[in-house]
């Protein structure tokens, strides 16, 4: 079935039904995010225009459906290790980096951000690789980093902070002698170990707040979350996420996304599979 | 729907719904007595030889008993742990009673009540967490009495529709559905209102009736019992999350918003879950009591 095309006038009305419901703030021009994201709900609902639906959601909250838009707006693709590149580039370049600043005693641990975890593949996936790295290393002690790991919604911090996953999420990109050694069996489904969760703390957390409370990083995976926002409020987003790294800290953005045009606070860095960002201070 | 007018006909009708626990119901009247007290209850949990020795190994059990001397009569057993505790566990051991020998297999009535007393536990623990404004009103423990039997419906359905109970499961093997879906689509009516209809045979209190009633979709609860449905609701995701959804069941997919956003959940996500996973230990320790 084709997607139906949103006009003007439904995208406005939706858009700011969505950011009273939820926070999240859609900039203009992105029309073609809620056709993908909506279209399937239309058809669920029976609804011949996204006006209907809105109406409907507005004005019948019995029904659920305002849930099932902020939803089908704040679901993410859920992938292990996703795009590769940003992990690999952690274990060969960055983590050797902070380990001889740590030997030197120039570095006393490290604080990663997962800045939209959604259901805790990304986040757990850093933390696999922080102790595979470290395991390669002698004399080093395992306890010494931090991963913080947010998202706007609750659903998913939850099913994140569980981490347990059922047979079709644990094949997503996870490598099987890592679910061997990370993961225990628990009934039907998968657990991640204590040893990789201890490490996170999960948080709700909106991206439009003030980030001084969440201290600083020396890394941040800020990774397919600025699709949602508009270009005034991606060039304060990266402001902000600069002010929150600590001194040549590092910044990793999804595989189709840039920072070109929002920023000049960063440094592009090219590695063999991808690219990532450097502040400069 | 054909298939739900026949089960609320057959339901309507029907003599043989499992009754409500006696030895609860008694417990309970004395605990809302002002002038009863641990003695009294005693008497009551001596009475009945099984339930004694059941509260008694759980009393001795490294939940409750942390290297104490181990407890040898009833009345020590019941100071320990306290009315509040007591009231509950008597609760869950009897309406397990009620349904033993119904024909599911041990295993699946394990499972089944180690995920409901979760519940239970988990409920009051979100209504302890949350800013709702008038939470000294709501009950603890009819907040624990709600979750425990907020999927009893799925029991009724097993002994009263043994066909419909199998065909559903078999749709969830293959469709990441949650069970209460598949029994809308299939059947026209699902466990939640299946369960309601029971606890309002056992004449229980409307806010646990709506509030397991409603438990899937909160935000069509009247006002004055949402809160109820909106714990459960949060309790039955957090808990299906966790790993623990009912017997063949699937992880869940739908959550409420609102359910979170009314409750004023203040709550560290981290420990909330940690507080699901706490309770895992006691709750297994229970079915498997309950079940001997």
């Amino acid at each position: 079935m084709a997607k139906l095309s949103i006009s003007t006038e439904e995208f406005k009305l939706i858009r700011d039904f969505i950011e009273a419901s939820c926070g999240i703030s859609l900039g203009n021009e992105k029309e073609y995010l809620l056709e993908t994201r909506l279209s399937k709900l239309l058809k669920e609902t029976g609804c011949t225009t996204y006006k209907e639906l809105y109406l409907k959601a507005k004005n019948q909250p019995a029904s659920g459906l305002r849930d099932r838009i902020v939803d089908a707006m704040t679901t993410n693709e859920t992938l292990w290790f996703r795009d590769t590149y940003p992990f690999e580039i952690l274990k060969l370049t960055i983590l050797p980096e902070f380990l001889d600043e740590i030997r030197s005693g120039k570095r006393r641990g490290i604080r990663i951000w997962s800045a939209a975890c959604s259901s805790g593949q990304e986040p757990y996936s850093m933390s696999i690789t922080l102790i595979e790295f470290f395991k390669s290393q002698s004399g080093i002690p395992l306890n010494g980093f931090e991963i913080m790991a947010t998202d706007i919604s609750p659903s998913v911090l939850l099913m994140a902070s569980a981490g347990v996953y059922d047979d079709f999420a644990i094949g997503r990109g996870l490598p099987k002698n890592y679910m061997d050694v990370y993961f225990e069996k628990k009934g039907r489904f998968w657990s991640v170990t204590n040893d990789v969760k201890k490490h996170i703390k999960f948080k709700q957390f909106n991206l439009q707040s003030d980030f001084s409370a969440l201290g600083k990083f020396d890394v941040i995976f800020c990774r397919n979350v600025a699709i949602y926002f508009s270009e005034d409020f991606k060039r304060s987003l990266f402001a902000k996420i600069a002010r929150a790294l600590n001194p040549r800290g590092y910044l990793f953005l999804g595989g189709a996304e840039s920072l070109i045009g929002l920023s000049d606070l960063f440094q592009m860095k090219k590695a063999k599979s991808g690219v990532y960002y450097q502040v400069v201070r | 729907m054909i298939k739900r007018k026949i089960i609320v006909n057959k339901l309507a009708k029907v003599d043989a719904l499992p009754t409500f626990p006696e030895i609860a119901m008694r417990v309970r009247e004395k605990l809302r007595d002002p002038e009863a007290g641990i003695k009294e209850i005693s008497v009551i949990v001596e009475n009945d030889p099984a339930l004694a020795s059941r509260i008694l190994k759980l009393a001795n059990s490294s939940y409750y008993n942390f290297g104490e001397r181990q407890f040898g009569n009833v009345r020590q057993a019941l100071v320990r742990m306290g009315l509040g505790e007591v009231e509950k566990l008597i609760l869950a051991m009897g309406v397990m009673n009620v349904f033993k020998g119904t024909g599911l297999s041990k295993n699946y009535f394990k499972e089944f009540w180690t995920h409901s007393i979760m519940v239970g536990l988990t409920t009051r623990e979100i209504i302890a967490a949350s800013r709702l404004e008038n939470k000294q009103a709501i009950d603890q423990e009819n907040v624990f009495t709600a979750g425990l039997f907020h999927a009893i419906g799925r029991l009724i359905l097993f002994q009263f529709f043994p066909e419909y109970f199998k065909a559903i499961l078999d749709i969830a093997r293959s469709e990441p559905l949650d069970l209460y879906e598949i029994e809308d689509r299939e059947l026209g009516i699902n466990h939640a209102e299946i369960g309601a209809m029971l606890l309002d045979r056992w004449k229980l209190p409307d806010f646990i009736c709506d509030g397991v009633m409603y438990q899937y979709e909160p935000e069509k609860c009247k006002p004055e019992t949402k809160a109820y449905a909106q714990a459960i609701h949060l309790s039955n995701f957090s808990v299906s999350c966790n790993g623990n959804p009912l017997p063949e069941g699937n992880l869940p997919k739908r959550f409420s918003q609102g359910a979170w956003h009314d409750l004023k959940m203040d709550e560290d996500i981290t420990e909330l879950i940690q507080r699901v996973k706490n309770s895992e230990e006691q709750a297994a320790i229970m079915a498997s009591l309950g079940l001997q």
